[in-house]
């Protein structure tokens, strides 16, 4: 008996010892699935302004009064790129993209002037090439405002205002402070098995704001985003708060996210 | 903290008990004579290094944030083990494993209860156990097994609950193995695989040897 007792305590011991909590768990957090959504729509706008500041670089380097200007501008801003004109389109080459501009002879800078653009090595939804029309100067802001066009996926508004900075012991540098309107939509799959694909409209309910889209994050501004996906239509903002956070609010609930080490 | 000293006790003694005492004269080797043996073994091991099998709908991104989970809690790994000593030093024998999780899916939409999830994991394999020290109270061996794992999953993937099996190779090797006792003895093991990182367990040895040799 005695033995049969300690058997049955040494099985009980190892028992206890072997069991043990793997995980705290999660909590409750209705915004999760919109900030998941939102990541995917900031990836996608950021995404849609290198051209721009390219294509105003680009039309800088036209406008150049004298050749001796023009070179200072290709070496400043495309020194690494090889730019020539072919049956009427502008290439701009560089070892890994090339960018292929309409500019029908005219310049960005006049108003009412439409580029039509595509980079060579890029597959777009439908024939017709993204295009960005300058639709004036706003009087207010002394901003440009550009129309950014790409064919079934975003059509924005972008006040664009050209900046020179100079920082202590550095040359000055260009940079476009950009302010978005206007929205879009794109389609993401979550899953490898096409049942979670998710199609996103988004629009700018307070202007999108980047002091320079190839340097900085949005850091104002709000998205009002809407997913429909097979089971679930997610409505939820998204507002930049700073550069390093975003409050995410769906269903009178809010909740803030940082994402400092962002894509 | 209490189990990993509880294990450290259990792995130390032996050694203390064993070690001989600065010039004390060599023990003599106790000459046992061999007799093949049966043993059956029941052990509880922690940390068992699993294969993660998910299918891609269980990792999907967007699922996950449709569900809020309790804490996970684990059996920890148990393996029940039959063996048969051929030789002095080499075991021939067979293990099967049981290791589960468990914890409870919530809605992330209205906090409501969508059900328990788990995850076992059941593996059979063959195992050789190479005894590299015999005493009369005392083995210590090391093992190396291969087999096959069957994985049952049952969790919420979005809303809906998904099952999945999946079967894959499965391995365990005990690096440090140590057992003591006669005919019903315990034993504990450090090693990596299925059967767990930290094992506890006991055996019994049919035609064991009753008494040491004198």
């Amino acid at each position: 008996m005695r033995r049969l007792i300690s058997i049955l305590a040494a099985v009980a011991t190892i028992c206890t010892m072997a069991g043990c909590r793997t995980s705290d768990g999660s909590e409750f957090n209705p915004t999760l699935a919109g900030y998941t959504h939102f990541e995917y729509v900031d990836k996608f706008v950021a995404g849609q302004l290198p051209v721009v500041r390219k294509l105003l670089l680009f039309d800088l380097y036209l406008s150049a009064e004298s050749e001796e200007e023009r070179t200072q501008i290709h070496n400043e801003y495309f020194y690494t790129f090889r730019i020539f004109e072919e049956e009427g389109l502008w290439h701009v080459v560089s070892s890994y993209t090339e960018l292929i501009i309409d500019t029908g002879g005219s310049l960005l800078a006049d108003e009412g002037t439409t580029w039509a653009f595509r980079y060579a090595d890029e597959k777009y939804d439908t024939d017709d090439m993204p295009t960005i029309t300058n639709n004036g100067t706003s009087d207010e802001t002394g901003a440009t405002r550009y129309a950014l066009h790409v064919p079934s996926q975003v059509d924005l508004l972008l006040d664009i205002t050209p900046k020179n900075t100079t920082s202590e012991g550095t040359k000055t540098s260009l940079r476009f402070d950009t302010c978005i309107s206007g929205g879009g939509s794109l389609t993401v799959d979550y899953g490898s098995n096409h049942l979670n694909t998710t199609v996103m409209t988004f629009e700018a309910t307070e202007p999108v704001h980047t002091s320079d889209p190839s340097i900085s994050w949005f850091n104002s501004g709000t998205w009002s985003i809407r997913a429909v996906a097979n089971n679930f239509t997610d409505v939820f903002e998204a507002r930049y708060i700073g550069s390093e956070s975003v409050m995410i609010t769906c269903n009178g609930i809010s909740r803030e996210y940082c994402y400092t080490n962002r894509y | 903290m209490k189990r990993l000293l509880l294990l450290a006790m259990l792995l130390l003694s032996p050694s203390l008990i064993l070690a001989a005492e600065p010039g004390a004269a060599p023990l003599q080797k106790p000459k046992i004579p061999f007799q093949k043996q049966h043993e059956v073994r029941l052990s509880a091991g922690a940390w068992p290094t699993i294969t993660d099998l998910s299918l891609p709908y269980f990792i999907n991104k967007i699922d996950r944030t449709r569900i809020y989970e309790s804490p996970t809690y684990a059996t920890g790994a148990f393996t029940l083990s039959y063996d048969y000593r051929f030789k002095r030093w080499f075991d021939l024998g067979l293990a099967v494993s049981y290791y589960g999780e468990f914890n409870t899916a919530y809605s992330n939409i209205d906090r409501s209860k969508l059900g328990n999830q788990e995850m076992q994991f059941i593996s059979v394999m063959p195992v050789v156990r190479f005894t590299w020290l015999n005493r009369p109270l005392v083995r210590m061996y090391s093992s190396l097994g291969i087999g096959m794992t069957v994985k049952t999953e049952s969790r919420f993937a979005g809303l809906q609950r998904r099952h999945s099996r999946e079967t894959v190779l499965s391995a365990h090797a005990t690096l440090f193995g140590i057992a003591v006792g006669r005919a019903l003895f315990g034993y504990a093991e450090v090693g990596a695989g299925m059967q767990g990182a930290l094992i506890a367990g006991i055996g019994y040895r049919f035609n064991a040897q009753k008494r040491d040799a004198e």
